[in-house]
C-alpha cells in the first residue's frame, strides 16, 4: 500500500456539481461563504490516492496534539486564472504545532470540511516524516498556472 | 551560519531560546546548549525538506520538519474536452 499524489478523480465531478466553493466571490450556488478546507495527514502505510473520494480516518496519523481530521488550511485567496490554467492553493503554510507523530507519514489530504460529505480534493505526498515534540510545516509551491498546488488546465 | 539561521526561521524557533523535548512521555523544556543538534536538508523534484533534530545522550527528544512542496497535481485536458464533439 502507498499514498499517491493526485487530483482526486471524484473532485473533478464534485467541482462540476459545485460541491466545493473555494472563494467568497465568483460562485453562484447560493453559499454565502467559502468552504473550509482541512488538511489531514496519512501514514506511509495508508492508501490515499486519486481514488479517494472523501476524508477517511483510516490510515490517518494519530499522536499528541493531533486532532483527527487535521487542521484548517488557510484559503484567504480563491482560485485564480493564469493564462488558460486555473490554479489554487492554501494561502498560508499548513502547520501542525507541538505534535508528536511517531509513526512515519508521507501524505496530506485536502478535503471539504464544510460539507456533510467530506469531499476529497487532492492528495500531496512527500518524503516520510516523524515529529517529536515539534512542528510539522507544509509550505505551498509558487502560486501560478505552472506550479500552483492544484491546477485545472 | 546563513543556512542554519534560515532553518531556525523556517522552524519558527529562536536559536537563543529553550527547546521543547519529549522525555519519558513528558514535555520538558531544555537549554539548547545541553542538546546535540542535527540539521538535515534534503531536496528532490517533489520537495525541499528541512529537519531539525535534538538529541539527549543519543536519544531523539525533538524533531521538527518543514516541507516545501514543489510538485502540483493537475487535472489536464478538461477544458479541451468540454468543446469536443462526442464520439460517433
Amino acid at each position: 500500500m502507498a499514498n499517491t499524489q493526485a487530483f482526486c478523480n471524484s473532485a473533478k465531478v464534485d467541482l462540476m456539481n459545485a460541491n466545493f466553493a473555494l472563494a467568497d466571490t465568483g460562485q453562484t450556488r447560493g453559499a454565502v461563504t467559502k468552504d473550509v478546507l482541512n488538511a489531514a495527514l496519512y501514514l506511509a502505510t495508508a492508501t490515499i490516492d486519486k481514488a479517494t473520494t472523501v476524508y477517511t480516518a483510516t490510515g490517518e496519523v494519530s499522536g499528541t496534539n493531533y486532532t483527527a481530521g487535521g487542521v484548517i488550511a488557510t484559503t484567504a485567496t480563491g482560485p485564480a486564472l493564469d493564462g488558460d490554467v486555473a490554479w489554487f492553493h492554501p494561502s498560508a503554510s499548513i502547520v501542525y504545532t507541538n505534535v508528536t507523530l511517531s509513526t512515519a507519514f508521507d501524505a496530506v489530504l485536502l478535503y471539504n470540511d464544510s460539507h456533510a460529505t467530506k469531499y476529497a480534493l487532492s492528495v500531496h505526498t512527500f518524503g516520510s516524516q516523524t515529529v517529536t515534540a515539534g512542528d510539522f510545516t507544509l509550505t505551498m509551491p509558487t502560486g501560478d498556472g505552472t506550479t500552483g498546488l492544484i491546477r485545472l488546465a | 551560519m546563513g543556512e542554519v539561521a534560515t532553518i531556525y526561521e523556517l522552524m519558527n524557533q529562536n536559536p537563543d531560546e529553550q527547546v521543547r523535548t519529549l522525555q519519558g512521555g513528558q514535555t520538558v523544556m531544555m537549554d539548547r546548549a545541553d542538546l546535540r543538534e542535527k540539521i538535515t536538508v534534503e531536496e528532490d523534484d517533489n520537495e525541499l525538506t528541512h529537519a531539525l533534530e535534538y538529541y539527549l545522550n543519543d536519544e531523539l527528544v525533538h524533531r521538527s520538519a518543514h516541507v516545501q512542496l514543489k510538485k502540483n497535481v493537475a487535472s489536464e485536458g478538461i477544458a479541451a474536452m468540454m468543446g469536443a464533439s462526442p464520439p460517433d
